[in-house]
């Protein structure tokens, strides 16, 4: 009976050891798929009286391979939170990680190198610099981190060639139109295979059509080349690409949506609904 | 209240329209300086006895132009910067006149404080220039009077440019659209066009310019040696700025290219970036590059010449002057009307100084003209020239006391020639027959001092010039010092004579101490001109870089953001931001620089051809020493303008 007992306990210890590594093990799992963090971030702007909430107590995770877009009204604290995660500003209390690292700590050369390798970055004025051709834009994140000329040309060719600006490697931004330079600043975002790629308002300079195309874009960079995107927008048939949608309001998250197996267009009807209760219509809910 | 926005504006604006105000307030400073010497009633004597006055006019003429050109320039460089705000003004309601109004009430307190700055800064400068021709004159300083009429000038030219600036403004205010300037004209940036025809013309410029200086070098021969006149001269500096400006053009427009092709090199952190913003601001102002390259030659070269030019007239005056004093009669001379006798002039000299020893000695001529006759002076036209001979002990005595070792000639003569008649006397058989005896050809000298003013004679033993007809005596005398007043003794030795229908003053005395105060003097006012011209040509150039530096910046300041948000640190910002400035600084400096060099070379080689060789060490040094100074300078403006730039485009 001991004997049994021992063996029992045994049994027992090795599958308590057993659980408690697999629990380890999980819970590792589940921090490197984590890409993002952020813990109780706050960011006033201004001081004293004229001291404004931009971000009130925002906690929240992406993980990798996530598509999530951040919605809600003008001055619902959108940008300021694309901004402290992209680190071009600073948060006033809280801690953001990227990859399990802290970002609050970190002097400014160190957040220069994590921009440079971590972050890929996609701008509503799409932010490419006018004195190079398309393909040095492209590359130049690359040549920041002084990787060697054959390289770098072999992986601009590819992204080039993903996204289809191959043809436009020797052309200048001012002649392309406003579709072609979005896709050349999403292969320059994602050239150096981010950690995260940051997109604010990517269609607001964009007309319908090439909006659709962008967003297709995503769509692909993120399914076909496993992309983790945090994209900032307000207009809901953008939002309605991502599969995840957080909505904010004076600085707080408000809701999430998850879009699930749904049809694209049914999220966007629902991201309408949520939109619409957001501007104070509580009834439609 | 357009006045108080005007104001506010200037305020507020300060740091922006500092490199403005500056611009201003030296050019001002240096015109109003150059006014105040021009207009100096001494110096306008000085320049008509001399008949100098028509380059006076002309230094005038090219200060008030390149004045004129630089306020123009910053005037409209501060319109460009500002065009946006003034846009803005416009969407608010402001009407162009206001817009107009407000902009000329700005710039007019811009100028009216630079003005006055300029004006301080040039009182000081103007007697700075006096203490320097003070000293080159070895006269006591004492403060030089200012010119009213200069100052005048000076307002008047500074406002006359202000006008039209605003009426050229005022013609851009009224014709621009407001979406050009809230969005400004969008640049299509596009790649240079021909490269290669560009590569080859900057080899055809490099071309031009070694040839230039290969063609400089044989001209120095060629009209030292008397086979040349001055138009050649000119030809080759043509030929030198012009190539030093094509070079530049094309350098401009092909340099970066070859530089991007280069993947290698590209792919290292920012150079891509770097090599596309020099491509485009050197190729937007190559001809720009190419005009400062030429004017910092000029001022390269033209104070390597005035440097060289004091030392050369130092040397040159040991040449023609070696004693302190000399006597020189021609025999045949018929006695002119109020010529004093050599007793006579020599108490003249004992009331200003003690002679302390006379060396007389006398050339002599036999009728013949052998020696004449291997030179070009001969044949037809030429039959009067006659050969001059000097005896052997009297040239002894003349050179010895100089340093040279005695001659000694025993049955031959030597013959003492200018350098570009010597190369002449290379027959070595050649005899020459005097008193019935022949003297064997000893050799050619071309080094001893000037103690005859022909081309050529000879040194023959004393016996040979027995019985032969003086042709002139001279007497040269050393005296006790040189702290006398040598103009005032030349005049007292001076006298009267009628010259092609005008009176005239001669002297039969060469006094060393007047020859080298006149020399100093002209050597003075050509040392302040070429100085002054070259300082404001310096600062031309220097003002043009920084204004269009810093008429680019806002478009940089989005590119640097750009860069920042990529992941370039600030400090790799400012590497880049310096190197993209530095290097237009200084791209049209390095070759000027470099014509120090061979300027150099050239000038040593004259001076060893006219035997100075104690001054070819001189000559290197004083090229290095006007280099360096170019170089200190031009780094001080850079620093300037570079700290303003990093405020400007890096948001520090």
């Amino acid at each position: 009976m001991q004997t049994e007992m021992k063996d029992a306990g045994k049994k027992t210890l090795s599958t308590m050891t057993g659980t408690r590594e697999r629990a380890l093990s999980e819970a590792a799992d589940k921090r490197f798929d984590e890409i993002l963090r952020m813990e109780h971030v706050t960011k006033y702007y201004g001081n004293g009286e004229a001291a404004t909430r931009a971000l009130d107590d925002v906690s929240l995770t992406v993980k990798k391979g996530e598509f999530t877009a951040i919605m809600g009204a003008s001055g619902s604290g959108k940008s300021t939170m694309l901004n402290v995660i992209a680190t071009i500003d600073r948060v006033s209390c809280g801690e953001i990680y990227v990859r399990g690292k802290a970002l609050s700590a970190r002097k400014e050369k160190e957040l220069s190198d994590f921009r440079r390798d971590e972050l890929g970055f996609i701008f509503q004025e799409y932010n490419l610099l006018d004195t190079l051709t398309v393909g040095e834009n492209i590359a130049l994140p690359l040549n920041l981190k002084h990787v060697d000329a054959a390289q770098t040309q072999r992986e601009l060719y590819r992204v080039a060639e993903t996204l289809g600006i191959k043809e436009q490697l020797d052309r200048f931004p001012g002649s392309l139109s406003g579709g072609q330079r979005q896709r050349a600043a999403c292969a320059r975002a994602i050239i150096t295979d981010p950690a995260l790629v940051l997109a604010d308002e990517p269609t607001g300079a964009l007309d319908s059509a090439n909006s659709g195309a962008l967003m297709r874009t995503f769509c692909m960079m993120n399914n076909g080349l496993g992309s983790t995107i945090l994209m900032v927008t307000h207009d809901a048939m953008v939002g309605s690409y991502a599969e995840r949608v957080l909505f904010l309001k004076d600085g707080a998250i408000w809701n999430e949506l998850h879009r699930g197996g749904r049809e694209q267009k049914i999220f966007y009807r629902e991201i309408l609904t949520v939109m619409a209760a957001l501007g104070g219509d509580a009834d439609v809910m | 209240m357009l006045c108080k926005l005007a104001f506010r504006n200037v305020k507020r604006q300060i740091g922006n329209e500092l490199i403005y105000f500056m611009t201003v307030a030296f050019t001002v400073a240096f015109m109003f300086a150059i006014d105040q010497v021009l207009f100096n009633q001494t110096l306008y004597d000085y320049a008509v006895r001399r008949e100098l006055q028509g380059g006076m006019i002309g230094l005038i003429l090219l200060i008030s132009v390149v004045v004129a050109f630089l306020l123009s320039y910053a005037s409209a460089f501060m319109l460009r910067l500002r065009r946006r705000e003034f846009g803005i003004y416009l969407t608010c309601g402001m009407t162009r006149r206001d817009v107009l109004r407000l902009f000329l009430a700005e710039n007019l307190l811009i100028c009216v404080a630079a003005l006055a700055a300029g004006i301080l800064f040039g009182l000081f400068l103007y007697q700075g220039l006096m203490g320097m021709v003070s000293m080159m004159l070895e006269a006591e300083f004492a403060a030089a009077p200012y010119s009213v009429k200069g100052t005048w000038f000076t307002i008047v030219l500074v406002f006359a440019v202000f006008f039209v600036s605003c009426l050229l403004a005022a013609r851009y205010l009224r014709r621009v659209t407001i979406q050009e300037l809230v969005k400004g004209q969008q640049k299509r940036v596009k790649n240079v066009r021909y490269p290669h025809v560009w590569a080859v013309l900057t080899v055809g410029g490099a071309a031009g310019m070694a040839a230039a200086l290969f063609g400089l070098q044989g001209w120095i021969h060629s009209y030292l040696s008397g086979g040349s006149t001055m138009l050649p001269l000119l030809e080759r500096m043509f030929l030198l700025l012009g190539s030093m400006i094509l070079f530049h053009i094309s350098l401009a427009h092909s340099l970066m290219h070859m530089l991007l092709k280069r993947k290698k090199l590209c792919s290292r952190g920012t150079n891509t970036f770097l090599f596309r913003q020099l491509s485009a601001s050197l190729h937007t102002n190559a001809a720009m590059m190419g005009m400062i390259a030429c004017l910092l030659a000029l001022v390269v070269i033209g104070l390597d010449a005035v440097f060289m030019d004091r030392l050369s007239a130092e040397a040159m005056l040991l040449s023609y002057c070696p004693y302190d004093l000399h006597y020189v009669h021609t025999c045949d001379q018929v006695n002119r009307d109020g010529r004093l006798s050599l007793e006579e002039a020599k108490e003249v000299v004992e009331r200003y100084t003690t002679i302390e020893k006379t060396i007389p000695y006398t050339f002599y001529a036999d009728g013949g003209h052998v020696l004449y006759d291997h030179t070009k002076f001969s044949g037809s036209g030429y039959e009067g020239i006659e050969d001059s001979y000097i005896a052997e002990s009297e040239f002894n005595a003349l050179i010895t006391p100089l340093g040279f070792e005695a001659v000694e000639l025993s049955d031959s003569f030597l013959v003492v020639a200018d350098v570009d008649v010597a190369e002449q006397f290379d027959d070595p058989e050649l005899v020459l027959t005097l008193n019935g005896r022949e003297y064997d050809f000893a050799g050619v000298r071309t080094d001893y001092p000037e103690f005859m003013f022909r081309y050529v004679y000879a040194v023959v033993p004393d016996e040979a010039v027995e019985g032969m007809g003086a042709q002139q005596y001279h007497e040269v005398y050393e005296l006790s010092g040189t702290d006398f007043d040598a103009h005032a003794l030349d005049r007292d030795l001076s006298y009267k004579v009628e010259y092609g229908g005008r009176q005239r003053y001669n002297s039969e005395f060469i006094i060393r101490e007047y020859e080298r105060r006149e020399d100093n003097a002209r050597v003075a006012f050509l040392s302040v001109s070429v100085m002054f011209a070259a300082g404001v040509l310096l600062c031309m150039g220097m003002a043009l870089l920084a204004l269009k530096t810093l008429t680019g910046l806002a478009e940089d300041k989005e590119r640097y953001r750009v860069l920042s948000l990529i992941g370039v640190g600030m400090r790799d910002l400012r590497r880049v931001l310096f190197r993209q400035t530095f290097l237009f600084f200084i791209f049209p400096l390095i070759l000027p620089l470099a014509c120090g060099i061979p300027a150099a070379a050239l000038v040593q080689e004259i001076l060893r051809i006219n035997h100075m060789e104690l001054f070819v060490r001189a000559a290197g040094m004083t090229a290095l020493a006007v280099s360096g100074v170019i170089l200190l300078l031009y780094l001080l403006y850079y620093s300037a303008a570079y700290l303003i730039a990093r405020r400007a485009a890096l948001w520090e």
